[in-house]
């Protein structure tokens, strides 16, 4: 439709909107997949890592979850071993006599030193503790099992290797084929390594275990959940249904908002001058670091519980309070039972964090070694954090991998701990 | 169809209604043939009454003209029963101009109290009366039970009454040739029988109207119509 | 609703059971209502209307002390029910909600079962001796919000698996539990389709028999059908009020004039 006016022919009528979207169209989409490009990229970036470290972690930890093990007739000789005085029994010496069995050459004292040296230092309490549960085995011949001695389980394990030159190698090539012999003879296995979190800790590797690192850890997360739970719950009720709304109350939440970025090891610092200086709290025991603990979750479980209190609709106080319910019983009966569900997985969050927590417990001392688990809060106790603290600055080298191991126990817990929670959240949560 | 509203009160507003007409239309029908006996009897007394009980019609036909804009008002009525409240504002209006001219007959039976009866005219009368007031019973039965057919029926009754009157007025023009001093009343009596006709065509309103209410259509043929007045 | 048995209806008032005097609500520095008088009757309904923002919910929440939760409400004047001043010190404004109910816009039933919706009123007011009180007045209830019949054999259900008009008529129940002697109600058919609407409103007729209930209404038509008096707010003042057919067939105000007929709101 040439339309010529006076002034000359019109221009060109301008493309239809479609075409004029169509023309930017490819550039949009390429911005998009470009958008898309970089988010699987950051993704895939924090995933690689995460499996960079799992990988490392189970590289070196795998072997600790096996452990060399030796399995021996013992004759339990009634003239080594006196029943009425049992524990002072020699049973090193029965030990050394059933496993000179195989050994019929060695003679010299270094020698058959070095051959009771295969086994682990631990085996004779084994031993002890087995007749001493049933003493009428005096006299008789138990088949015991026992674990090596650490550096024959590194050469067990492979990880000490046989092609290296002696002089660099921990074991001669005596004692290689000594345990070569046993080998031979079909005594050696490799079982699970139960021990790892049924035995406290130990100065040996192949006698180190968990338990009493799991005990200290319940302990301090016990008195945590009793401490930081009720205090925390109570303190958002009162912010979020009851406080006034003035500068003091605005001051009060910027300060708990605050608490929450404060670094962890400041509350340790706080839990050594207060609770164990001031307070004559017990060093190392799992009330100070549960205590401290709760310092460190009670923002979040404050936080969490006033974001589930918010999140339940108005309309349901409003319908208690038109009922004539008083502040207290519309929270109480009503708004708190409904945010249940938001406040469980806020304190189970919080929880498997503190279950991390490593520089607070440091600093009051749950690092100590312990032998034996505690039996209450007060006495002294580490956490599975601080254990491998421990661990890893042993100098034996079985205890390289249970550190590993020990992380990975960790990690265990910790998924267990927020899946539980994402869990929970999923099934109780409320489509309002 | 469910016959109750939902909200009762509507039912009741909309039957209160209802009573109001059927009252209204119980009166006339009664001022009707009480003003035909008054007539033939030359009743003075019952004559006045009848002249007198219009008063309460009109009352009536002012109320439901305000039920009915209350109504409309505060329901915002659709469909049927926007239909009935409608048909009920014409129907009242047709009820009071029947009323009306019942009393013109009423108002008429003075005069002629003096003059000398007509029997012929007197018992035409009385039964052209009696079959108007029979067909607004019908027309109101017919609006009560929503019944189309019933209407119907008096629409075609109306050929009956016009018909009526044509002999009526052939009788009358009779008796004014054979004595023409009986003029004045023969005149009375005409417009006697006249207001009758008009009543007849106004009832075969009322009947084209619940026709429509009940059908949603006017009736479709043309009303038949025999009041011609041809000279012979 | 309009009673057309027209020897009830009257437009004199017998009995006021609500009677507020001057009454003025600021919220922080706005002045949401003007100095308000009405007399609210007894067993009638009493239908507020207005366009958004005219102060009529407002005016509503005063008569529950409602205000009182929400921060920087001021209310100033009078409000006597039965004679007592509401906002006296001495009155307790949870006693104060027992006697005075309110239904809201949205049903909102509590996440528990119908039975125990119901019976939180009473219970929190200790008005049941035993678990058999307790029944009765829950069956009252149900029976009085015309719910019974589908609700009986499953008391025990959460009340959310309810309709919503369903959900409402529950709400409706559990105000009358406590046996109020006024019945607020805030658009209450609001969020509802329009059969639920309908038996909603029939049941409103139904219950001003034993109470007083006041209604606030965005739909005119609704103030139209169900109520006995109108109050037609407009920027926080009270324009008129009268009887309903009144004020829908003749309105004095010119004001009410053009916003019944959708001039102006």
């Amino acid at each position: 439709m040439a339309d010529i006016s006076a002034d000359g022919p019109r221009p060109a009528p301008r493309a239809p909107t479609i075409d004029q979207v169509r023309a930017g169209l490819q550039a949009r989409n390429r911005k998009q997949t470009r958008l898309k490009a970089y988010g699987l990229l950051a993704i895939g970036f924090a995933f690689s890592m995460l499996a960079l470290v799992l990988l490392s972690l189970v590289v070196t930890g795998w072997r600790a979850f096996t452990q060399t093990h030796v399995t021996l007739d013992v004759l339990v000789d009634p003239a080594v071993i006196d029943p009425a005085e049992l524990p002072r029994g020699n049973f090193d010496e029965l030990l050394e006599a059933s496993l000179l069995a195989y050994f019929p050459n060695a003679t010299e004292r270094a020698e058959r030193r070095a051959i009771t040296g295969i086994l682990s230092d631990g085996a004779q309490f084994i031993l002890r503790d087995r007749v001493a549960g049933d003493p009428g085995l005096v006299g008789q011949t138990v088949r015991l099992r026992v674990p090596v001695a650490d550096t024959y389980d590194q050469l067990a394990k492979g990880l000490i290797a046989r092609d290296t030159p002696e002089e660099n190698r921990r074991l001669d090539d005596e004692e290689v084929a000594r345990f070569d012999v046993l080998e031979e003879a079909g005594l050696v296995t490799q079982p699970l390594n139960w021990g790892l979190l049924v035995n406290t800790d130990s100065r040996f590797p192949e006698l180190a275990g968990l338990r009493g690192a799991l005990v200290g850890t319940f302990w301090v997360l016990l008195i945590c959940f009793v401490v930081a739970v009720p205090v925390g719950v109570a303190a958002a009720i009162y912010l979020e249904e009851f406080a006034p709304r003035n500068r003091f109350t605005d001051l009060v939440e910027v300060n708990i908002n605050n608490l929450a970025a404060v670094p962890s090891v400041v509350f340790g610092l706080l839990a050594l001058a207060v609770f164990i200086g001031w307070f004559g709290m017990p060093r190392s025991a799992p009330i100070v670091g549960g205590l401290a603990l709760a310092l460190i979750t009670l923002p979040t479980i404050i936080i969490a519980t006033r974001a589930a209190l918010k999140a339940v609709p108005s309309s349901i106080r409003d319908a208690a309070l038109g009922l004539g319910a008083s502040r207290q019983q519309a929270v109480f009966h009503h708004t708190l039972p409904l945010a249940m569900p938001g406040i469980m997985t806020g304190t189970i969050i919080g929880l498997a964090n503190a279950l991390g927590e490593t520089a607070p417990l440091l600093l009051i001392g749950m690092n100590a070694f312990i032998t034996s688990a505690a039996a209450s809060p007060f006495e002294s106790a580490t956490t599975l954090p601080t254990q491998i603290f421990i661990w890893a600055d042993s100098p034996e080298r079985g205890f390289v991998s249970r550190t590993s191991a020990a992380i990975l126990v960790l990690l265990v817990f910790l998924v267990a701990m927020n899946g539980l929670a994402i869990w929970l959240r999923r099934r109780f949560e409320r489509r309002w | 169809m469910n016959e109750q509203h939902i909200r009762s009160a509507y039912d009741r507003d909309l039957e209160a209604i209802q009573a109001l007409i059927l009252k209204m239309g119980g009166l006339v029908e009664d001022a009707i043939g009480q003003g035909a006996d008054a007539l033939v009897a030359r009743d003075l007394e019952a004559a006045e009454r009848v002249r007198r009980g219009d008063k309460a019609v009109d009352a009536l036909e002012e109320q439901v003209n305000d039920e009915v804009a209350r109504t409309i008002a505060l329901r915002a009525p659709v469909s049927l029963d926007l239909r009935i409240l409608l048909s009920v504002l014409r129907l009242s209006a047709s009820l009071e101009r029947i009323g009306d001219y019942a009393k013109n007959i009423a108002k008429r039976t003075t005069v002629l109290a003096e003059a000398r009866p007509a029997p012929g005219a007197d018992q035409s009368l009385r039964r052209m009366a009696r079959e108007v007031g029979g067909m607004l019973k019908d027309t109101l039965d017919a609006f009560v039970r929503r019944d189309a057919g019933l209407a119907r029926d008096v629409i075609a009754r109306d050929e009956g009454v016009d018909a009526m009157y044509n002999a009526l007025f052939r009788e009358l023009l009779t008796f004014t040739m054979e004595d023409p001093r009986t003029i004045t009343p023969t005149m009375h009596l005409h417009f006697v029988a006249k207001n009758l006709e008009r009543m007849g065509d106004l009832v075969t309103n009322m009947a084209e109207q619940v026709v429509y209410l009940v059908t949603g259509q006017r009736p479709a043929e043309d009303r038949p119509k025999a009041d011609y007045i041809g000279a012979e | 609703m309009n009673d057309m048995r027209l020897f009830e209806r009257s437009t004199a008032m017998d009995d006021v059971k609500i009677a507020a005097r001057k009454v003025n609500v600021h919220y922080g520095a706005a002045h949401a209502l003007r100095d308000v008088d009405v007399d609210i009757g007894d067993r009638t309904v009493t239908a507020f209307i207005g366009p958004s923002g005219c102060g009529k919910s407002t005016f509503l929440r005063c008569l529950n002390r409602m205000n009182d939760t929400i921060a920087g409400a001021r209310v100033s004047g009078e409000i006597r029910i039965d004679g007592d001043d509401i906002y006296d010190a001495r009155v307790d404004p949870v006693q104060l909600r027992a006697k005075v109910g309110m239904v809201f816009q949205k049903p909102n039933p509590f996440p528990k079962s119908i039975y125990d919706n119901v019976s939180y009123g009473p219970r929190i007011h200790g008005l049941a001796r035993n678990k058999a009180d307790m029944d009765a007045i829950v069956e009252k209830s149900l029976r009085r919000a015309a719910l019974w019949e589908e609700a009986k054999d499953r008391l025990h259900q959460p009340g959310t698996g309810l309709s919503g008009g369903q959900q409402q008529r529950l709400c409706i129940a559990r105000a009358v539990a406590t046996e109020p002697e006024v019945l607020l109600m805030d658009e209450p058919c609001s969020a509802l389709d329009p059969i639920a609407t309908a038996q909603v409103e029939e049941l409103i007729d139904e219950l001003r028999r034993a109470f007083s209930v006041v209604i606030v209404t965005h739909s005119m038509q609704q103030a139209a059908r169900v109520s006995q008096r109108t109050a037609f707010f407009h920027l926080g003042h009270l324009v008129e009020y009268g009887e309903t057919g009144q004020i829908f067939t003749n309105p004095k105000d010119p004001r009410t004039e053009s916003y019944i007929s959708g001039r102006i709101g």
